[in-house]
């Protein structure tokens, strides 16, 4: 029996929440994953209470569960619980791909950056935080307001002398050029850099490569799986099988290769277990395998191309306004529900549609204004773009007086 | 290789690990790698990655649990095994 098959016999037996499912969706096979549903981020949020396998949740309620937390970049945050045993599995499947290809321990000192909000050292500007024991030093780069800001955090990461970075493909350009602006050096520790959160465009790979002159990877994972994939030495995304089984959603049908939305099941997580997970994410599975079994993702689309240009060289792309959706998330918990953008070219304005959860619609106003405020003192302060914010209802609204607007 | 190579090659591995709680090496075998030295869940995969790549062994999933691997004995025990197994 296959690791997958054995975690979907697990769930059969030992999980209300699956169970359920197999009688609602008449599931015949529940080994066949095939014949599972996908299950979607917004039912993961409405079950998450829900979910847990048989006697997890007395260890919910006595605090013995790790609980991972999205960071409401897309959203809602999401949270997923772990038994500490299946979250070391889970964690080790990365941690002997980074310690074989590129020689690092997870004990090795290491730069996170991170958008969430913590309990904060302040440095002047520049805001970190220290574990204890000191192998991880956080930053939170959405209080770094603009070059001078990473320029003074050079002076930490240096005297830190970290092994690694943990970084933002958008963080690691700023870093780089807040480096060349200031005419430091990168210590001499940093023996390698892992791109995560969107992939890095080959031109910044190929920039960061020649001025770090450290290896570089990308590595694909979120909170509710932890890594997906990482990539190798020879630039392939290998998808870490031991920890995940990833599909890909096309228009007609499930498959295991090819293009469309990562559809992934976690095989350690037996707690709280995510069969089918619509990750949110746009990938293509190649077709080649990496010694006639393991599979390679060839790309993740994922926000990247999402970007448009003003005035020919000002961009705002998919990360920027993640980053900036992630703090206003951040200091509205659990009130935004949903939110698009849309660029009207012709107006050279973004609009900003959001869904508010129906129990605190009274912070909207608040919301929309802290947006407006992040959009004009971040993204673009010469207010060469405009951005205006309405609720989802208001734009359903104006799309039913005028279909012109819907420029989607 | 045979228990007192795998014991001595266990030692200076763990005596890189836990280099920060300033324990001494000769110390190791008699110390509770959790009460004694603090090993949290970043200390215990490195403890884990590290022993897979010197001994060339693949710990079973069932076995990660840092009350398997809570001093000297315990670590060298699991290797122990997996080695025999493979063999």
């Amino acid at each position: 029996m296959t690791k997958l098959e054995k975690l979907l016999k697990y769930v059969s037996e030992h999980n209300d929440f699956y169970k359920n499912r197999i009688k609602e969706y008449g599931i015949k096979d529940p080994l066949d994953i095939t014949q599972w549903p996908v299950l979607t981020r917004k039912e993961l949020q409405e079950n998450r209470y829900n979910m847990f396998s048989d006697g997890y949740k007395s260890k919910y309620y006595n605090q013995r569960l790790r609980r991972q937390s999205s960071s409401g970049s897309s959203g809602m945050p999401v949270n997923v619980y772990w038994d500490y045993k299946d979250w070391y599995v889970s964690n080790l499947s990365v941690w002997r791909l980074r310690h074989k290809w590129y020689g690092i321990s997870p004990n090795d000192k290491c730069v996170m950056f991170t958008l969430n909000v913590f309990n904060i050292q302040n440095d002047g500007d520049t805001v970190y935080y220290l574990t204890n024991p000191s192998s991880v030093l956080f930053v939170n780069v959405s209080l770094i307001y603009d070059d001078q800001g990473y320029i003074k955090l050079l002076d930490i990461i240096n005297e830190y002398r970290p092994k690694w970075m943990y970084i933002q493909p958008f963080v690691l350009n700023k870093l780089i050029r807040a480096y060349k602006c200031s005419k430091k050096t990168p210590p001499s520790s940093l023996k390698y850099i892992e791109s995560v959160g969107e992939l890095l465009s080959l031109e910044l790979k190929k920039k960061a490569t020649d001025f770090f002159e450290v290896s570089l990877a990308n590595m694909y994972g979120s909170e509710e799986m932890n890594s997906i994939a990482i990539e190798s030495p020879n630039g392939k995304m290998t998808i870490l099988d031991s920890n995940v089984f990833v599909e890909i959603k096309t228009k007609t049908e499930i498959t295991q290769f090819g293009n469309g939305e990562a559809i992934v099941t976690n095989l350690n997580n037996l707690c709280q277990p995510l069969i089918r997970y619509n990750q949110g994410d746009s990938i293509i599975i190649s077709n080649d395998l990496i010694d006639d079994k393991t599979r390679v993702i060839e790309l993740i689309k994922g926000r990247t191309l999402d970007s448009f240009i003003i005035n020919d060289d000002e961009e705002i792309n998919s990360i920027m306004l993640l980053e900036m959706m992630a703090e206003i998330n951040n200091y509205f918990p659990q009130v935004i529900k949903e939110y698009n953008f849309m660029f009207d070219t012709k107006k050279v304005s973004l609009k900003c549609y959001l869904t508010i959860e129906p129990s605190k619609k009274e912070w909207f106003v608040a919301v929309k204004s802290a947006i407006i405020k992040s959009f004009q003192q971040k993204i673009f302060p010469l207010n060469s773009c405009s951005i205006e914010v309405m609720s989802s209802k208001e734009r359903a609204c104006l799309c039913k007086k005028n279909p012109v607007l819907t420029i989607e | 290789m045979n228990l007192e190579e795998i014991k001595e090659k266990t030692v200076t591995l763990c005596a890189q690990i836990f280099e920060s709680s300033g324990v001494d090496t000769d110390l190791l075998e008699y110390v509770d790698f959790v009460d004694d030295l603090g090993m949290d869940s970043i200390t215990f995969i490195t403890l884990i990655v590290e022993i897979e790549a010197a001994f060339d062994i693949t710990v079973p999933d069932d076995l990660l649990l840092i009350e398997n691997f809570k001093n000297m004995d315990d670590v060298i025990g699991v290797v122990f095994d997996q080695l025999s197994e493979s063999v």
